[in-house]
């Protein structure tokens, strides 16, 4: 049995004015910008295959069935393979920081001297620190 | 000319001495007194054969006026040096200073050496920078340099006054002293700052070469600025708003200011009786021959400057007559022998202020060297009397020191006759000059300056009664009746060390009358009246040609016609002379026989009871020392206070609070920084909201 | 007849300052995560809105990596506030205040 949902009000919600005053200032900005009508995508064109092509910098032509009209887009290839490498970094450094070191080293502001790792929470623990 | 080329040495021996023995004087037998010695001997020397120089009978020119040291060398301003100046007036100055200090250093010997006192080293430095720096003073050509040595004169004052510092009357009576005349030497600053700056130059005369006038003096300059109205040089006058003759006057009565404290004139009188703490040779060179002699000597200097300026010449007769008086009535009640001889400094002190001021040159510079002479001896002979009693002062301990005595005793009485003006002894000559000239001169000048100089010439008269009454009670009750106590009866002898100074100035006190005696050059027609004729100088050319110093210019150009200062003869010259003469002989006799009806017997006893009230008033001292003493404290002392509070509390409050602020506010900005990222965050956000709001109004996005 | 830009651009900003608050108001770190997350989505938004204005599809292609990166970042806070929690147990933003003056 749960109750309905409350809204959250732990912490003073007036430094959320901050936020509202800056949503207003972008919708005055925005809504009174004269954009031009916008150029759309043409009809029957084959936008996720010209995705791919421009994500590998491969010819869009070479990927298109009859009748599919290919858009231009610039070439992306090293963009995604960094962003490969950006992805295994973030991955690394997750797993360094989740990580426990040595016998105990991660202290905390006066907890886990010896044998409350067990009560540790985040962990799910297994008892007294070191490597597992 | 060779003895003008040496002249600095004059200077420097003394000092040399003093470096002697202030470092090597606990190695030397004597504690540096030889040096001492030789150094005053070799000026004296020295001295002699500049005075022969100036008189003509050596070398090709009879004065001398030239710098020798540049300390600051002024680019179109003011340039700061050292200089010597030596004619008539600073050669006799020369010759009593050296011989005074040659004298002492010898007494010192008697005084200090054989009385096994300790520190001697120090004492013997103090009197050779005393030498040096009074000497110094005599010969300084300029303003600036004769304040410099004026000042360090008032050191040596100091630090010999307080010689027994580990008393408590001395070191007390050190910095009464020096505070004194330091106060007076305040006006005498601004006065020299006023005339540097009004002048562009404080020399006393001008320096020429081979003719042409190279750089003028001061006193030229007013002269020509009163006499003929060339005041263009002096800007001054137009920033002040004053005529030139009665800003001249200002500024000599600032300068007076300075000559009141040294010279111990009233009000700044208070001094002096206090400073006979220090040892009695150093009373005798300084406070009774010398270093007082500065004030009169600097105004006898600058002579030509206060001519000009019959204001300034009335205020200086009126404050000496007045002071010749009114030391001579406390002079009366004292019972240390040492103290009636202060108040005596102080009164014929006032003698030479009074003949300066009513137009007597000469009498003053007669005076000066008569009562140098006089009142050294008569120091020096208390001084005496204090070993052989064994630094007891009171006079009303000793007594029947006449036989015991008998060379002490012959010379202190020759000083006495002198001190009390009894003919045929040096004071008479000297004191009734003076007097004769303040009476002609108020008699026969024009204006104001008549009647205040006839004030100035009663208080004087008067005076002359007191001096004798006090010098004669002093001789009774020191030297004659029946000793009153033991060791009077049975006196410590004084060696040859003190009995010699005492028997040559014994004899220069009864002789050096005789060089200018005046009523007998008169009344014989004989030219006799050799002071006169020195500082008269030769009729045409030579030093006063050089100088513009000199009786001619002084009495006759500038006393005459500029100030309004005539002598008048109500009964012919003659006669006036004999008259004025009689009458300051038969007061003084008849202060002489009062005192000896007084305390002339074999057992005197103490009249000042008599006086009633005026006793308590007259011991006292008039209530001076407590009136300054008020000044001091209850009213500089809060006025300091205030401004003290003014500086702590406005000045430096203002700069605390300036820092305060900053401290203030920095305490409440650094709580921003509460290290909750929500609250940056929030920051940020504010500030870009209000970056795109201002940009949004400047860039038209709206 | 397209939707003009301008209606993609205010969503966008809704998005954005939904996610602001949530960065300014939020106690909890895991919330305060969620709502950059909010940010970043909101930024990708905007790309696609663009890429539609303009025609070109290079806006799009921005947007996908620009979710690649938001993850990359969500995997790197999670760590840091796995820290967090071991240095001052609790997940609490608030609390995590040594750093002043």
């Amino acid at each position: 049995m749960t109750t309905k949902p409350r809204l959250n009000t732990d912490g003073s919600l007036v430094a959320g004015l901050a936020a509202v005053a800056l949503f207003a200032v972008l919708a005055v900005v925005f809504l009174g910008a004269g954009f031009p009508a916008p150029a759309g995508f043409p009809e029957g064109a084959a936008i996720t295959k010209s995705l791919g092509a421009a994500m590998f910098d491969i010819a869009p032509g070479q990927l298109m069935d009859e009748g599919e009209a290919a858009i231009p887009a610039e070439g992306f290839l090293i963009a995604f393979l960094l962003i490969g490498v950006l992805l295994d970094a973030a991955l690394d450094g997750a797993l360094m920081l989740a990580k426990r070191e040595e016998s105990g080293e991660n202290v905390g502001l006066g907890s886990q001297s010896d044998d409350n790792d067990a009560t540790v929470a985040a962990d799910g623990g297994t008892d007294a620190g070191g490597d597992d | 000319m060779a003895a003008f080329t040496y002249a600095p040495a004059i200077v420097l021996l003394p000092f040399v001495s003093f470096l002697v023995a202030l470092f090597a004087g606990d190695r030397m037998p004597k504690g540096g007194a030889l040096a001492g010695i030789a150094a005053t001997g070799g000026s004296l020397l020295l001295s002699i054969w500049v005075t022969l120089t100036v008189a003509g009978f050596t070398g090709s020119s009879t004065s001398y006026n030239e710098f020798v040291y540049t300390w600051v060398a002024g680019v179109d301003s003011i340039a700061l040096r050292f200089g010597l100046l030596l004619d008539p007036l600073s050669a006799l100055m020369l010759l009593i200073v050296t011989l005074i200090s040659f004298l002492v250093h010898i007494f010192s010997l008697g005084y200090m050496n054989d009385e096994g006192e300790t520190g001697l080293p120090r004492y013997y430095a103090g009197l050779g920078l005393f030498t040096a720096s009074m000497l110094g003073f005599v010969v300084a050509n300029n303003l600036l340099m004769a304040f410099t040595f004026f000042e360090l004169v008032g050191l040596c004052s100091y630090l010999l006054i307080g010689f027994w510092f580990r008393e408590d009357g001395p070191p007390s009576a050190a910095k009464k002293a020096f505070l004194v005349t330091r106060f007076g030497d305040y006006f005498f600053l601004i006065g020299v700052v006023g005339i540097l700056a009004t002048f562009g130059t404080g020399l006393f005369a001008p320096i020429r070469e081979g003719g042409d006038v190279v750089a003028q003096s001061f006193p030229a300059l007013a002269e020509q600025a009163v006499v003929n109205g060339a005041t263009e040089g002096i800007a001054m006058l137009d920033t002040i708003g004053m005529g030139a003759q009665a800003w001249f006057t200002v500024l000599g009565v600032l300068v007076l200011g300075g000559v009141i404290g040294k010279s111990a004139q009233f009000p700044l009188h208070t001094w002096l009786p206090d400073a006979m703490e220090g040892p009695t040779p150093v009373s005798a060179l300084i406070h009774a021959a010398t270093m007082v002699a500065a004030g009169v000597y600097l105004v006898a200097r600058m002579y030509g400057f206060y001519a000009i300026s019959p204001t300034a010449l009335a205020i200086i007769a009126l404050v000496g007559g007045f002071t010749a008086l009114f030391a001579a009535t406390m002079g009366v009640v004292k019972q240390e022998i040492k103290q009636v001889l202060a108040y005596s400094t102080i009164s014929q002190y006032g003698y030479m202020m009074l003949a300066l001021g009513s137009g007597g040159y000469v009498a003053a510079v007669f005076h000066l060297t008569t009562h140098a002479v006089f009142k050294a001896l008569l120091f020096l002979g208390a001084g005496s009397v204090i070993i052989a009693m064994h630094h007891n002062e009171n006079m009303w301990d000793m007594g029947g020191l006449k036989e015991r005595m008998p060379v002490t005793y012959w010379t202190f009485l020759s000083g006495s006759l002198a001190l009390a003006g009894i003919v045929p002894f040096a004071g008479f000559w000297s004191k009734d000059e003076v007097l004769y000239e303040a009476l002609i001169h108020g008699l026969g000048s024009s204006g104001g300056l008549g009647p205040a100089y006839l004030v100035a010439y009663a208080m004087g008269l008067l005076a002359v009664f007191m001096t004798g009454f006090y010098t004669f009670r002093m001789v009774y009750l020191t030297f004659h009746g029946e000793p009153r106590s033991d060791i009077a009866r049975d006196p410590v002898e004084v060696g040859w060390n003190v009995k010699g100074p005492l028997s040559v100035l014994g004899v220069l006190a009864a002789t050096v009358g005789l060089i200018n005696m005046k009523p007998v050059a008169e009344l014989t027609g004989a030219h006799i009246d050799f002071l006169h004729a020195w500082l008269h100088g030769p009729d045409e050319g030579g030093w006063p040609a050089q100088l513009g110093t000199g009786l001619v210019r002084y009495e006759e150009t500038l006393l005459h016609d500029v100030a309004g200062v005539s002598a008048g003869y109500p009964l012919g010259e003659i006669g006036t002379l004999l008259a004025s003469a009689l009458l300051s002989l038969a007061l003084a006799v008849a202060g002489v026989l009062v005192a000896r009806s007084l305390y002339g017997g074999a057992e005197p006893v103490e009249h000042t009871d008599k006086l009633g009230n005026a006793k308590t008033l007259l011991m006292h001292n008039y209530y001076q020392d407590e009136y300054q003493v008020w000044l001091a404290t209850g009213f500089t002392y809060p006025v300091a206070r205030a401004m003290d509070k003014f500086d702590q509390g406005v000045v430096d409050g203002v700069v605390n609070g300036v820092s305060s602020v900053s401290l203030f506010g920095s305490s409440r900005i650094r709580k921003i920084q509460s290290g909750v990222v929500s609250n940056y965050a929030t920051l940020l956000t504010l500030g870009l909201v209000l970056l795109l709001v201002v940009f949004g109004i400047s860039g038209g996005w709206f | 007849m397209a939707i003009p830009a301008e209606y993609y651009l205010l969503l966008s900003a809704a998005v954005f300052c939904i996610g602001l608050f949530g960065v300014l108001t939020r106690r909890n770190a895991l919330i305060f995560l969620m709502s950059v997350e909010l940010m970043l989505n909101a930024a990708n938004i905007n790309f696609v809105a663009f890429s539609l204005q303009h025609g070109n599809l290079t806006g799009q292609v921005f947007a996908l990596f620009g979710m690649a990166i938001a993850a990359a970042e969500v995997a790197v806070g999670i760590g840091i506030i796995l820290v967090l929690y071991r240095n001052f147990t609790d997940v609490d933003v608030t609390k995590a205040t040594t750093m002043r003056w």
